[in-house]
């Protein structure tokens, strides 16, 4: 009775130390605009440099890139200024590179990643979110 | 038990607490150098999996200590101190490298301190067994109740009552083993046991002290 109430203590108090960690590392992280307390976003970036740089766990803004995606609460993934609509056939290959961008960040983000869809009215950009959204349903990401 | 013999056995003891101890803070250690280690931990309930093993190892080492191989008391109890060592591992990402060896500085010579008292005193401390216990639990309770309310006030109180529990467990426990009220005739199991009981007097009393003078980074 003694340990287990002692054993209970223990986790009780290293939950609360845990839960502090996570209050005092509380931020969110933006891809492809300025909009979060950490942001990775630069002239003509391509997707498939952002997965690179998450693979090669490059640093943003001081911190390195794997670090943040396991430890941030959302993720804002805006891909207006990642996605180049020229035409039907490059907009699938950036699909694919966005699938793989997305399967990517789910493995080390397990909490909120929220996708912002395209805000072109045009048909390609109508046709390139739904595809998007197919994907974000997929990997469990909010739109 | 003569006093030659008493002293071999809390040799044992605090040799096996020794060990104990390093096991639980070198994984800690460890797995703190890996931030993501430490968050999957935290995350998709296993940090639930690794305390219902704790308890788990623990129950079994209580209730089969003296039926069971010396060796195998041996393994449990190092099994248990790095399953601690995978839950603590959070405290260095948290506190200051510095503050954590001085709180361990500071726990190790309360701890010294309360087991020579237990050890020393005329006094029957075994009879405040059940009054310890239900303090534990009022405190246990009332830490509970406190996550839902939020009050660092609350807080800091239940922080100050737990050590000085936890400072009289310690006299107490060590007594107790002096007097092996267990009943285990093998005395190198009643090392482990007596080990057992006083590490988890000591990483509670260590994480309570911690909470009030541990400095965090930044």
């Amino acid at each position: 009775m003694k340990k287990i109430i002692y054993i209970l203590g223990i986790f009780l108090l290293v939950f609360g130390i845990y839960e502090r960690l996570q209050k005092k590392e509380s931020f969110t992280f933006s891809i492809g605009n300025k909009e979060g307390d950490i942001y990775y976003d630069q002239e003509d970036l391509r997707i498939t440099e952002i997965s690179m740089n998450i693979e090669q766990n490059t640093k943003v803004q001081g911190k390195e890139f794997q670090q943040i995606l396991v430890k941030t609460p959302l993720i804002i993934l805006d891909v207006n200024s990642l996605f180049h609509l020229t035409n039907y056939h490059s907009v699938l290959t950036q699909l694919d590179d966005l699938e793989e961008l997305l399967k990517l960040l789910r493995s080390y983000c397990k909490e909120k990643i929220k996708l912002v869809l395209l805000t072109e009215n045009s048909d390609i950009a109508r046709y390139t979110n739904q595809k998007i959204s197919i994907l974000c349903k997929k990997y469990d990401i909010i739109i | 038990m003569g006093g030659e013999t008493m002293n071999k056995l809390f040799s044992k003891v605090f040799m096996w607490l020794f060990l104990g101890l390093l096991v639980t803070f070198g994984i800690a250690y460890a797995v703190s150098t890996n931030d993501n280690m430490v968050y999957n931990l935290f995350s998709g309930g296993k940090y639930w999996i690794v305390w219902i093993a704790e308890l788990v190892v623990v129950i079994v080492l209580s209730a089969r200590i003296r039926k069971m191989e010396f060796t195998t008391a041996v393994i449990l109890f190092f099994l248990y101190s790095a399953l601690t060592g995978l839950t603590l591992s959070s405290i260095f990402i948290l506190y200051k490298i510095m503050s954590i060896v001085w709180v361990f500085a500071i726990t190790a010579g309360v701890l010294l301190l309360f087991a020579a008292i237990g050890y020393f005193t005329n006094i029957d401390l075994t009879k405040f067994g059940t009054f310890l216990l239900m303090m534990l639990i009022a405190i246990l309770i009332a830490t509970l109740v406190n996550m839902f309310i939020g009050s660092e006030t609350f807080d800091f109180i239940l922080c100050c009552l737990g050590i000085v529990i936890f400072m009289g467990y310690i006299a107490y426990d060590v007594q107790v083993v002096k007097r092996n009220l267990y009943g285990i005739d093998d005395e190198n199991k009643l090392a482990i046991y007596g080990a057992l009981e006083i590490y988890l007097d000591f990483i509670n009393l260590f994480l309570r002290l911690l909470e009030l003078f541990g400095r965090s980074k930044d």
